[in-house]
C-alpha cells in the first residue's frame, strides 16, 4: 500500500532540499492509517516551504487529529526536479507522515490561496493518479475538497472539486467527516453523498448547480439543480475564537520554512474597508482573542516547539485593542531566554512604529508601509484612511528611531487613477527620502537613507467593491511602470515592481467563471505549473492555452462589468451584503471614505445580522449592530 | 522551576558536550537546518543555556564540521554553553526526550568552562561508506582494487567547486586510512581522513573518486555512508574524542 520507500529514498539523494520531501518533523503526528475511520490528506497546491507556512493548515491538520476516528497528513507540490523525478520512477503524490499514495485517502482537502497555484491542483491531482473532474470520478476515488479565500470565487476550478467550503474551517471539517462517514455507513451513491455534504452549510457542491451563458458571452443565470443545494451558499464563521481550538503545537520542520516560527493568531478580520482588498472583506467581522489565552498559547507553543521567535499575526496587528499589553506582556515573559516576538503588518502611524520600536530593539532590518496610493484623492477613493501627514510622521519616527531602511507598498491601476496619482507615488517617496536624510543628520549618523518603492498592479477581486472594475490593460500597466521607473531614479531610492503577465492571470482567475477550466487543464497539459514562481511561468503556453479552449481571458481581466450582470460567484456568499459593495462603489466614485466600525459604530456591510455574528473587540463595544 | 523566567544572558559555568546521531530523515537537513534544530530542541529540553550578547540573543553552542547532505552520522558533536551546572542524567533526560527521529542522544558530558574548543581538538573523522550490492554485483575486488590503487597514488588531484570559485587540491596527504570490510553481502569501505580546521576531507569526495576507479558509471546507485567517529591526536595517535 505504501509507496517504494527505497525508490523514493534514491531519488531523495539526488533532487534539490530533500529535507522537505521526508516524515518525522517534531510535533508531525503519527497515526495507523489503517486504524481510522477516515484518512484527511490535506493538500497545499505549492512547495513544502510555503505551504507549511501557512496558519490554516496547521489549525486544520491539529483539529483533525484531535479526532480518534480520524487520520490526517499532509502533502505538498513537488518542486520542479522532485515533480519530474516522481513522474520518471512513477512514484504519485504521497503523503509525508505515512508515505501513503494520495489515492488511498478518504478526503483529500486543497489549500486554495493564490489563483496562480491552480495549475499545481491539477499538476497534483495528475500526480496522485486522480480524475482532475470531479465528474469523473468514481467511488474507488478520494473525495476532493477545497477551501481557502480562493473559495470565494472558485468557479475556474470548480469543475474539479466534489466540495468547497466557504469561510472558516475549524468548526466545518468536523462537520465534512461527520457528514463522510455518515455517507459512507449509509452506503450513499456518490451524488447523494455530494447532496449530504451540501446540506452542512458553508459547503458549496459546484455539481449542483447549473450555469447558463448569454449570446454576448455574459452569464445569463446560475441556479441550482438540487433541493440539497443552497442559494446562495453562505460562508462559515466562528462566532468566537476562544470557542474553537487553536494548535499548541505546530511541526516543526527539518528543513527551514519561509515563516519557520510560532504564529499567533491575535484576531480575525479587518474592518479598515480598503475597497479593492478581499481579505478586509471575506474575514469580517473583526473577532478578538483574549489577551490571557494569547499569552497562554504563547507559552505552550514556547514549549512544544523551542521556536526562537512568536510573530503576532493578523490582517494588521496594531489593531489589536490589547496590543501594548500583549507586547510589554510577552517582552517580559520572554526577552530574557532568546524568544523574540515580531509584529508583521504595521499600519501606517507613529503608534504602529513605537511597537515595532518596542518588539524589534536592535534587529532594525526594515520598516514597511502601505499607503497604496499616491494621492489624497485616490487613497479617499479606495478608503485607505491614511493621509500624507499620517506616512510623514510614521517614517520620522521610524527613522528617528534608528531604521534606515523603509518600504512602501503602492498599488497602480486602480480605478479613477491619472498621471497626477503616479506623479504623487513619486512625491510621496522623495518626500519620505528627505524626510529620511533629515533625520538620519538629526540624529549624527552617517549612514544615509533607503527608500524602497514596491509597485503591484490592482487586481479586482470578488466580493469587494471593485470586483466590478477592469484591470487596467498590460500595456497600460507597463506604461505605468516605466512612468516610475523614470521617475524613481536617483540616490536612495530603489523600484519593485510585480510582473504585469501575473497580475493579469491573477485577474483573469479572480473574476473568472467555469468557462476556464479548459484553458486551466491546456494550460497544465502545456506544463505550466508553480506560476506563481516569476522564473517559472511560461505566458505563452498560457496564451496558447486560452487560444485553444476558446476563451478571451481580457473578457474576464479587462471588461468593465455593470451592477446589473450576474457575476460568476452571485451563488456564493460572504456575508457581505451586495448593497453594501454597490453602495461602497458609489462612494468610492465619489470619493466619500467610510468608517472603520471597529471604533465604535456599525456601518452595515451586512456581515454580522447575517451570519448571526458580532464584532468582538475587547476594548469597547461596537454600537448599531442589527 | 518557572520555564521561561527572565534572566540574564549571565555567564556561561559550565560546558555540555552531546552526541548525537543524524540520521534517517534527519541526514536530509543542511548544517543550517541542524543548528537551528539543536537550537530548538535545547529550548524544548528547558537546559539553562548561556546566550550571547547582543540585540538578538541566541544560544552558545558550537558544532563539529559540518555534515554533507543525505550523509549520516552516529557522532554528531555540539558543545553548549550552560548558566549552571546540571548533572549529566538531568541534562540526557531532558533532551532525550524533545528530539526528532533520526536525532538521538548518544552521550553526553558536562565540562567545567575554559576547555579547548571543539574545532580546536578534532583532527580527524571515521565514515563507512556502503556501496549498493546491485552496482558490485557481488565483486568486493573492484572496490578493494580501487582502495589499493587510492592508497599507492602519489596525488590524488580534486576540485572543489564553491561560490568563489573553482579550487584544485590533493585529497591523498588527508587520506589515512581505508579499509574494506566484508560481512553479511554488504561491500564496505571504512576510512580514516582528516577533518577540521587544518584540512578536512568530504566523505562523498572519497566515495566518488573510489566508485570512478572502481568503474562504477555515474548511474550507479549512490552510496549510504555514515560518520562513525570523530578523533582528537594524542601522543601521536587518533582518539576517539567522545
Ligand atoms: S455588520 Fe456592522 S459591525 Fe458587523 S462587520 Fe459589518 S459594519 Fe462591522
Amino acid at each position: 500500500m505504501q509507496i517504494d520507500s527505497r525508490l523514493l529514498d534514491e531519488i531523495l539523494e539526488v533532487v534539490e532540499r530533500p529535507a522537505r520531501y521526508v516524515n518525522g518533523e517534531w510535533n508531525a503526528v503519527h497515526k495507523r492509517p489503517d486504524e481510522v475511520d477516515v484518512r484527511v490528506l490535506l493538500a497545499f497546491p505549492d512547495t513544502y516551504e510555503v505551504g507549511m507556512s501557512h496558519l490554516g493548515l496547521k489549525i486544520l491538520y491539529y483539529i483533525l487529529n484531535q479526532r480518534d476516528d480520524v487520520a490526517c497528513e499532509r502533502t505538498f507540490m513537488p518542486w520542479v526536479d522532485m515533480h519530474a523525478a516522481m513522474k520518471d520512477k512513477g512514484i504519485p503524490l504521497y503523503s509525508l507522515e505515512s508515505r501513503l499514495p494520495a489515492r488511498e485517502f478518504d478526503i483529500l482537502g486543497f489549500s486554495l490561496q493564490y489563483e496562480l497555484s491552480y495549475t499545481n491542483v491539477l499538476a497534483m491531482l495528475d500526480l496522485a493518479g486522480i480524475p482532475a473532474r470531479s465528474e469523473a470520478r468514481g467511488a474507488d476515488d478520494p473525495l476532493v475538497i477545497a477551501g481557502g479565500p480562493c473559495a470565494y470565487n472558485p468557479e475556474p476550478v470548480a469543475p474539479f472539486f466534489d466540495a468547497i467550503l466557504l469561510g472558516e474551517g475549524e468548526e466545518a471539517v468536523g462537520e465534512i467527516v461527520d457528514e463522510y462517514k455518515r455517507a459512507r455507513r449509509e452506503s450513499l451513491s456518490r451524488r447523494e453523498m455530494l447532496e449530504a455534504l451540501a446540506r452542512v452549510p458553508g459547503v458549496y457542491v459546484p455539481s449542483l448547480y447549473e450555469v447558463e451563458y448569454r449570446e454576448d458571452g455574459k452569464i445569463a443565470r446560475i441556479f441550482p439543480t438540487s433541493p440539497a443545494a443552497a442559494y446562495p451558499v453562505q460562508k462559515r464563521a466562528v462566532r468566537d475564537l476562544g470557542t474553537v481550538p487553536f494548535p499548541d503545537k505546530f511541526v516543526v520542520p527539518f528543513a527551514e520554512i519561509i515563516h519557520d516560527r510560532i504564529m499567533l493568531e491575535v484576531f480575525r478580520g479587518c474592518t479598515h474597508g480598503c475597497r479593492f482588498c478581499q481579505a478586509g472583506m471575506v474575514y469580517r467581522p473583526v473577532r478578538e482573542r483574549d489577551l490571557d489565552d494569547l499569552c497562554e498559547l504563547a507559552r505552550r507553543l514556547v514549549t512544544s516547539t523551542g521556536y526562537e521567535e512568536i510573530s503576532l499575526m493578523s490582517l494588521s496587528s496594531a489593531d489589536y485593542s490589547r496590543i501594548r499589553e500583549l507586547v510589554s506582556n510577552l517582552l517580559q515573559r520572554y526577552s530574557g531566554s532568546g524568544v523574540a516576538v515580531s509584529l508583521p503588518s504595521l499600519r501606517v502611524d507613529s503608534f504602529s512604529v513605537d511597537l515595532a520600536k518596542e518588539v524589534e530593539k536592535g534587529r532594525k532590518t526594515g520598516l514597511t508601509f502601505a499607503p497604496e496610493a499616491g494621492t489624497q484623492r485616490l487613497r479617499d477613493v479606495i478608503n485607505k484612511g491614511v493621509t500624507r501627514n499620517d506616512l510623514l510622521e510614521a517614517v520620522r519616527a521610524a527613522f528617528a528611531a534608528g531604521w534606515q531602511a523603509v518600504k512602501l507598498y503602492f498599488m497602480i491601476g486602480l480605478p479613477t487613477e491619472t498621471e497626477d496619482d503616479l506623479a504623487g507615488i513619486v512625491n510621496l517617496a522623495r518626500e519620505v527620502l528627505a524626510c529620511g536624510r533629515e533625520e538620519l543628520r538629526r540624529a549624527g549618523t552617517t549612514r544615509s537613507p533607503q527608500v524602497t518603492v514596491s509597485v503591484s498592479s490592482f487586481v479586482p477581486k470578488a466580493h469587494t467593491p471593485f470586483q466590478w472594475h477592469p484591470q487596467a490593460p498590460m500595456e497600460e500597466l507597463l506604461e505605468k511602470q516605466d512612468y516610475l521607473k523614470h521617475h524613481l531614479r536617483g540616490r536612495g531610492l530603489k523600484l519593485a515592481w510585480h510582473d504585469v503577465k501575473s497580475s493579469f492571470l491573477e485577474a483573469v482567475f479572480s473574476r473568472g467563471d467555469r468557462r476556464l477550466a479548459a484553458a486551466l487543464e491546456e494550460a497544465t497539459t502545456l506544463g505550466c505549473r508553480f506560476d506563481a514562481w516569476h522564473e517559472e511561468l511560461r505566458f505563452d503556453k498560457w496564451q496558447e492555452a486560452f487560444a485553444r479552449s476558446r476563451v478571451d481571458p481580457k473578457f474576464y481581466a479587462n471588461t468593465h462589468w455593470s451592477y446589473d450582470d450576474v457575476l460568476p460567484w452571485d451563488h456564493l456568499s460572504a456575508g457581505v451584503s451586495r448593497d453594501y459593495l454597490v453602495a461602497e462603489s458609489r462612494r468610492a466614485a465619489e470619493g466619500v471614505p467610510t468608517p472603520d466600525c471597529r471604533l465604535g459604530k456599525c456601518v452595515k456591510c451586512g456581515v454580522c445580522p447575517q451570519l448571526k455574528v458580532a464584532p468582538r473587540i475587547l476594548a469597547r463595544p461596537v454600537e448599531g449592530v442589527s | 522551576m518557572e520555564r521561561n523566567a527572565p534572566s540574564s544572558p549571565g555567564k556561561p559555568q559550565a560546558t555540555c558536550r552531546i552526541r548525537l546521531t543524524k540520521t534517517g530523515p534527519a541526514r536530509f537537513m543542511s548544517h543550517l537546518d541542524f543548528i537551528r534544530a539543536v537550537e530548538r530542541a535545547v529550548r524544548r529540553a528547558d537546559l539553562p543555556v548561556a546566550l550571547t550578547e547582543g540585540f538578538h540573543p541566541h544560544p552558545r553552542m558550537s558544532f563539529s564540521p559540518a555534515l554533507p547532505v543525505g550523509v549520516e552520522s552516529e557522532c554528531e558533536l555540539v558543545d553548549v554553553d550552560l548558566r549552571e551546572s546540571p548533572s549529566v542524567d538531568e541534562v540526557a533526560r531532558r533532551l532525550g526526550c524533545v528530539l526528532p527521529p533520526g536525532m538521538r542522544l548518544v552521550s553526553c558530558v558536562v565540562l567545567p568552562r575554559g576547555g579547548p574548543s571543539l574545532s580546536s581538538m578534532i583532527r580527524a573523522a571515521s565514515y563507512q561508506v556502503d556501496f549498493a550490492r546491485d552496482n558490485i554485483a557481488g565483486r568486493p575486488d573492484v572496490i578493494e582494487a580501487a582502495i589499493e590503487g587510492l592508497l599507492r597514488a602519489d596525488a590524488i588531484p580534486i576540485s572543489r567547486t564553491t561560490p568563489k570559485g573553482t579550487r584544485e587540491f590533493n585529497l591523498r596527504p588527508l587520506i589515512y586510512d581505508l579499509r574494506l570490510l566484508r560481512g553479511n553481502g554488504a561491500v564496505s569501505v571504512h576510512m580514516l581522513v582528516a577533518a577540521g580546521p587544518r584540512g578536512h576531507v568530504r566523505p562523498d569526495d572519497v566515495a566518488r573518486e573510489i566508485a570512478r576507479r572502481a568503474g562504477l558509471g555515474p548511474g550507479a546507485r549512490p552510496a549510504r555512508i555514515v560518520r562513525k567517529e570523530f578523533y582528537v591526536e594524542r601522543d601521536g595517535r587518533f582518539r576517539p574524542l567522545l
